[in-house]
């Protein structure tokens, strides 16, 4: 009784087979898109939040939302053509 | 007379698109969806403007104005929202589609009561989920309420207005929703984008010389209204309730049903992809909303949300126009009350009716009882819609909080095999009651979302009590993890 009996029980976040590099690409995605996230609320907008100056006519607050619009677009098309070129596992 | 032209057109495109519909179900082998999925490339246009008009709903064309317009800075929520509300889907979408594609569900709490062996938790999950249901459909008939009265000059009064979309929903579920219809959805969902640039970019410029000039006008006149933070908004209200979206937009439970029946994985993904897209459009939605201010005085609206249709009276729109406007706007709540309807009746009929009332349920049984809920649901609905009944309100309001709630079973479902029917009940439970204290009973602490309260109660409930008690069947458990990261297509 050398193996733990619990085991099968435990938290499990990826595919048994899944290469380290796969590994790897997913958690940068999860870091990538929390970093969207955390720039759109408090603490990281505040450095942000001011009407000066107007970009593309936008207040800063509301261009610096946009930016980030545009950024999780971006974040999205690449891993989506990541994953169908079969690099995810 | 100008009303009677703006009705006729709303007439005109109801009869088209019910008569669309009626036929597209005689003669199925005729309807768009099957005549286009032959061109993966017009599939994915088709597909795009689809989303448009469901995501275009009442919701977004009159509330998100009217934020602008009233809360200033507060409603870059709703950009934020649109953008990341479906992001988690890629964990959760996929996996769902497997399992339902595996195991034949048709409902989200199916799902979550099977890998939990539970009818209560399948009951309770249905009653939290009729609850919100019927909040959003509410909203949609009160949007549709407001544009057709405004549209028409106040010569339809809303609680008729709202009777109007109420009856026109009915009739599309009992035809069996408006699958045969995706053509008239698409041309609305472009028409709805189109018209979201032409006046978000031409009521600033006609109203306040431009963009720029609109927003420099704003910040001198009222120099809080285009920064986050109080008063319109606390940086920790603003923070969790675009926490909270994010985290409960992909536990609504039309989506499981929705992902069991989509043709392939790399289709969901795709929309996962585009979504963001919207949230670009958002942005000049925001812009008739602030270009209202100074324009339109707040005395003169009963709701923040009647800023659109007020600012198109004020440019003096031809009846046309306006008839045009309010039956896209009639449209876009309905493709997304029809869907919800449908939703809602069904998880009351299989998660409920079929696990608590009548386990022998036939096949002809569950039509009557389907129908006979949207009837009662849609009722309920409109009744809130019309005479606001405030404490069916907050019981509703909670509701909407309550469906993030859902994420630490959905997950636990596809990653903890270790969970077990008491953890996942007793943290639903607390959590779900967590978040009724804090949004009716007291105010809620720090102003941070009832709902993260709940769901930090939840997720430590569902833990410890999990520990204290036995764990699951490990083969059943494991079945759940190991099958939803296996592909089936």
């Amino acid at each position: 009784m050398n193996a733990d009996p619990n085991a099968g029980y435990r938290l499990q976040l990826f595919r048994k087979d899944a290469t380290p590099a796969g590994r790897r690409r997913q958690v940068f995605w999860f870091i990538y898109f929390a970093v969207v996230f955390l720039a759109q609320v408090w603490p990281v907008y505040t450095l942000a939040n001011r009407v000066y100056p107007l970009v593309l006519g936008m207040p800063f607050s509301m261009f610096w939302v946009a930016m980030w619009i545009v950024l999780n677009f971006v974040g999205l098309v690449i891993m989506y053509r990541q994953e169908q070129r079969g690099e995810s596992r | 007379m100008s009303a009677t032209v703006v009705l006729v057109v709303i007439g005109l495109y109801l009869g088209i698109v019910l008569v669309a519909g009626i036929l597209a179900g005689l003669r199925r082998e005729y309807s768009v969806v099957e005549y286009v999925a032959a061109s993966r490339q017009l599939n994915l246009f088709v597909m795009y403007f689809l989303m448009g008009a469901s995501i275009f709903s009442a919701f977004a064309f009159l509330g998100g104005p009217g934020w602008a317009y009233s809360r200033g800075a507060a409603s870059f929520y709703i950009l934020a929202y649109c953008a990341m509300g479906l992001l988690p889907w890629w964990i959760w979408g996929p996996r769902a589609y497997r399992l339902g594609h595996k195991f034949g569900y048709v409902t989200q709490a199916e799902l979550v009561a099977d890998r939990f062996q539970s009818k209560g938790l399948s009951a309770l999950m249905a009653v939290v989920s009729i609850l919100a249901f019927i909040q959003y459909i509410a909203l949609q008939l009160k949007g549709i309420g407001y544009v057709v009265n405004v549209t028409t000059g106040g010569y339809v009064p809303f609680w008729a207005g709202a009777l109007l979309a109420y009856v026109v929903v009915l009739i599309y579920v009992f035809m069996g929703g408006v699958r045969g219809v995706a053509w008239t959805n698409v041309i609305q969902g472009i028409f709805m984008l189109a018209l979201a640039w032409s006046l978000g970019l031409y009521l600033p410029y006609r109203f306040h010389g431009g963009v720029a000039a609109m927003f420099e006008k704003i910040a001198e006149a009222k120099p809080l209204h285009l920064v986050v933070g109080e008063p319109q908004i606390s940086w920790a209200a603003f923070s969790t309730a675009i926490l909270v979206s994010v985290l409960g937009f992909s536990m609504w439970p039309h989506l499981f049903m929705k992902a069991y029946t989509t043709e392939s994985e790399r289709t969901l993904k795709q929309s996962i992809m585009l979504y963001p897209t919207f949230a670009i459009f958002m942005i000049p939605v925001l812009f008739i909303g602030f270009s209202g201010i100074g324009v339109v005085p707040p005395e003169e609206l009963q709701a923040a949300d009647q800023i659109l249709p007020t600012m198109l009276m004020k440019i003096g729109l031809s009846p046309l126009g306006l008839g045009i406007v309010a039956a896209g706007t009639l449209a876009a709540a309905m493709s997304s009350a029809d869907a919800i309807t449908h939703a809602a009746a069904s998880v009351y009929t299989i998660d409920f009716h079929r696990q608590v009332i009548n386990p022998k349920l036939t096949d002809r049984q569950a039509v009557i009882i389907t129908r006979i809920a949207v009837v009662l649901f849609c009722g309920v609905a409109y009744y809130i819609a019309i005479f606001g009944a405030q404490t069916l309100v907050a019981l509703l309001l909670g509701a909407y909080g309550s469906i993030v709630q859902f994420l630490p079973l959905v997950a636990a479902t596809f990653f903890w095999p270790r969970a077990n029917k008491w953890g996942a009940i007793a943290g639903l439970v607390a959590g779900v009651l967590t978040n009724y204290y804090f949004q009716l009973v007291v105010p809620t602490p720090f102003q941070i979302h009832p709902g993260i309260w709940g769901l930090l109660v939840n997720i430590v409930v569902m833990v410890v009590v999990t520990y204290l008690t036995p764990p699951p069947d490990l083969k059943h458990a494991r079945k759940f993890v190991e099958e939803s990261l296996t592909p089936v297509d």
